[in-house]
C-alpha cells in the first residue's frame, strides 16, 4: 500500500487523481478487483442447444457451473481456461463472454423479427448473443471498421450458425447518414479506454492519460449521433463502454439529449446485480435529471467487468 | 457472392439430399455462392436488408463446400441436419471425437463404403469427413476450430 492508501498496482499519476475525484467510488475494493482475475463465464447458445441438455455434460465433465443471475443462459464456470479449448466450444454450443457484457444484448429488449445493428461488433460477443435473441427470425448487422477485427467476428458468427447475420466493414460514423431510420435497435458498444477492465490487462492503469478519455469521447459522440440517427422512430439504442470516465459516458449522453431534442433516455435497471445511478455532474458541468436513469456497474458490483449502460428511445421527429 | 440460380438451387439441393439424406432445411434457406465452391446459407430477410446496406462482407453462415464429385457440409451445415432424417451418420465415442475435432483420422468401427461420413458425439453432428477404402474416416475441420490432440 502507499501513502494515498492504493495498493501496488501500477497506476499513472492522470488514474490515480481521476479515481480520487470520482464520487461514491470505494477505491480499495476497485484496486482489490484490479488486481484479481476475472471468473470465467459464459452463455449457452440456444441457436444451437438448450442449456438442459449442455449443463449436465460440462458437469459430468467436471466443470463447475453457476447460472448469472442477470442473464438468461449466462453461466460462471470453473475450472477456469478449459472450456475454450473443450469441443463444446468449437461447435459453438458455448459463448465465453465476460458476466456484465452479456447484460448489453439483454437490455435492448430484442424480439424476434427486428433488424439489428451492431455498430462495433467485433469480436462478436454481442452480435452473437443478440442473434439468439432474435432466435432466427429478423437480422443482425454486425459492424466493424477494422479489417483485423472483423475476422474475428466472421469466426464467431460462423461457429455460431447464424444465418440471419450481415457482416459489414465500415466507419460506424456513416451509418446515420447512410441507413438513417432504418434499424429496430442498436447497440453502441463504443471503443473506449476500458478501466473496467483493467484485471484483463494491468498496461491500461499504467498507460492511462486523461486525454485518452478526451480522445475517446470525441469519437464516441460522433458514433452515438451516428446510431441514433439510423434508428427507426419508436426503436431503441443501447450505448454502453466498459470504462468508469464520465467524459466517456455520462457526457456522451448528455451531449446526444443536447443535439437531438427527440432522444428519450430510459430507466435502466438490471435484476440481481449492483449499481449506481449516473453522475449528475463532473468536472463543474452539470447533466440533466434524467441521467440517472443511466447506471454505472464497478467491478466490485460484479465481481468481473466495470460497465456503464444507458437505454436511449427514439422519438418522433428532431426540431 | 451471388444467389444460386435455380438449376444450380436444384441440382445442390438433390446432391444434399443424396449424402446426406435430408435436405428438407435447405427449400427455406437462400443459398448463395462465395467463391472457391463454397455455399453459405441466409434468410430471405437476411439478403433483404443487406439489399440496403454498403460495403458488405458476407451474410449468413458458409454451410458446404461443392466439389464436382459432390457436396462436403460444414460443421454448422450438418448441425442444421439435427434432429431430422439424416443419413451416413457414424457414432463416435469419447477418444474418436476428440481426435475427429483435432482433424485427425479416425477408423471407423461400422463403415458401409460411404464416401462421405457425418460424425456424431452425444446427439451433437460435427461436420463431414471423407472416408478411403480402409474405412479411415478424413473430417473436414477448420484449423482454426481444431481442439488440442490430446
Amino acid at each position: 500500500m502507499d501513502g494515498d492508501g492504493l495498493p501496488a498496482l501500477q497506476i499513472s499519476d492522470d488514474l490515480r487523481a481521476f479515481l480520487m475525484e470520482l464520487p461514491d467510488i470505494e477505491c480499495d475494493r476497485l484496486i482489490s478487483c484490479y488486481e484479481s482475475s476475472m471468473p470465467e463465464s459464459f452463455r449457452v447458445n440456444t441457436l444451437k442447444t438448450e442449456p438442459s441438455v449442455l449443463i449436465p455434460i460440462l458437469e459430468e465433465e467436471g466443470f463447475e457451473v453457476r447460472p448469472l443471475p442477470w442473464v438468461r443462459d449466462g453461466y460462471l464456470v470453473r475450472p477456469e481456461g478449459r472450456l475454450s479449448h473443450s469441443i463444446w466450444y468449437k461447435l459453438g454450443l458455448v459463448y465465453i463472454q465476460g458476466a456484465v457484457s452479456m447484460l448489453a444484448s439483454e437490455l435492448l429488449d430484442i424480439a424476434p423479427g427486428h433488424i439489428v445493428l451492431d455498430m462495433c461488433a467485433a469480436p462478436g460477443s454481442k452480435s452473437t448473443h443478440i442473434a439468439q435473441l432474435l432466435g432466427g427470425r429478423g437480422v443482425i448487422v454486425a459492424n466493424d471498421v477494422s479489417t483485423t477485427r472483423v475476422k474475428a467476428l466472421a469466426s464467431n458468427l460462423q461457429r455460431c450458425g447464424v444465418v440471419n447475420s450481415i457482416i459489414t466493414l465500415w466507419d460506424g460514423r456513416s451509418f446515420g447518414r447512410k441507413t438513417r431510420g432504418f434499424f429496430d435497435r442498436v447497440l453502441l458498444d463504443a471503443p473506449c479506454s476500458s478501466l473496467g477492465i483493467i484485471s484483463k490487462d494491468w498496461g491500461i492503469a499504467r498507460r492511462w492519460r486523461e486525454k485518452d478519455s478526451i480522445t475517446h469521447s470525441r469519437l464516441q459522440k460522433s458514433l452515438i449521433l451516428s446510431a441514433y440517427d439510423s434508428l427507426k422512430v419508436g426503436g431503441i439504442l443501447l450505448y454502453s463502454t466498459c470504462t468508469l470516465h464520465p467524459l466517456e459516458n455520462e457526457e456522451v449522453i448528455a451531449f446526444l439529449l443536447e443535439k437531438r431534442s427527440s432522444a428519450e433516455l430510459l430507466e435502466v435497471r438490471p435484476e440481481g446485480l449492483e449499481f449506481l445511478q449516473g453522475l449528475r455532474e463532473w468536472a463543474g458541468r452539470e447533466y440533466p435529471p434524467s441521467i440517472e436513469r443511466c447506471i454505472r456497474i464497478y467491478p466490485y458490483h460484479s465481481g468481473s467487468e466495470g460497465f456503464f449502460f444507458a437505454k436511449i428511445r427514439r422519438g418522433g421527429e428532431d426540431n | 457472392m451471388r444467389s444460386l440460380n435455380d438449376v444450380e438451387r436444384k441440382h445442390f439441393v438433390k446432391t444434399v439430399g443424396e449424402i446426406y439424406g435430408d435436405h428438407d432445411y435447405l427449400k427455406s434457406m437462400e443459398l448463395l455462392m462465395s467463391g472457391q465452391g463454397r455455399v453459405r446459407a441466409c434468410t430471405r430477410e437476411t439478403l433483404d436488408a443487406a439489399q440496403h446496406l454498403k460495403k458488405v462482407l458476407t451474410l449468413g453462415v458458409y454451410v458446404a463446400k461443392w466439389r464436382k464429385w459432390g457436396v462436403m457440409l460444414t460443421v454448422e451445415g450438418t448441425q442444421m441436419l439435427q434432429g431430422k432424417t439424416a443419413v451416413n451418420v457414424v457414432d463416435l465415442d469419447d477418444e474418436s471425437a476428440q481426435r475427429w475435432m483435432s482433424g485427425a483420422p479416425v477408423r471407423l468401427m461400422e463403415w458401409r463404403g460411404q464416401k462421405i461420413v457425418v460424425g456424431r458425439y452425444r446427439g451433437f453432428l460435427l461436420g463431414s469427413a471423407i472416408v478411403d477404402r480402409e474405412a479411415v474416416a478424413y473430417p473436414q475441420i477448420p484449423k482454426w476450430r481444431r481442439v488440442q490432440d490430446e
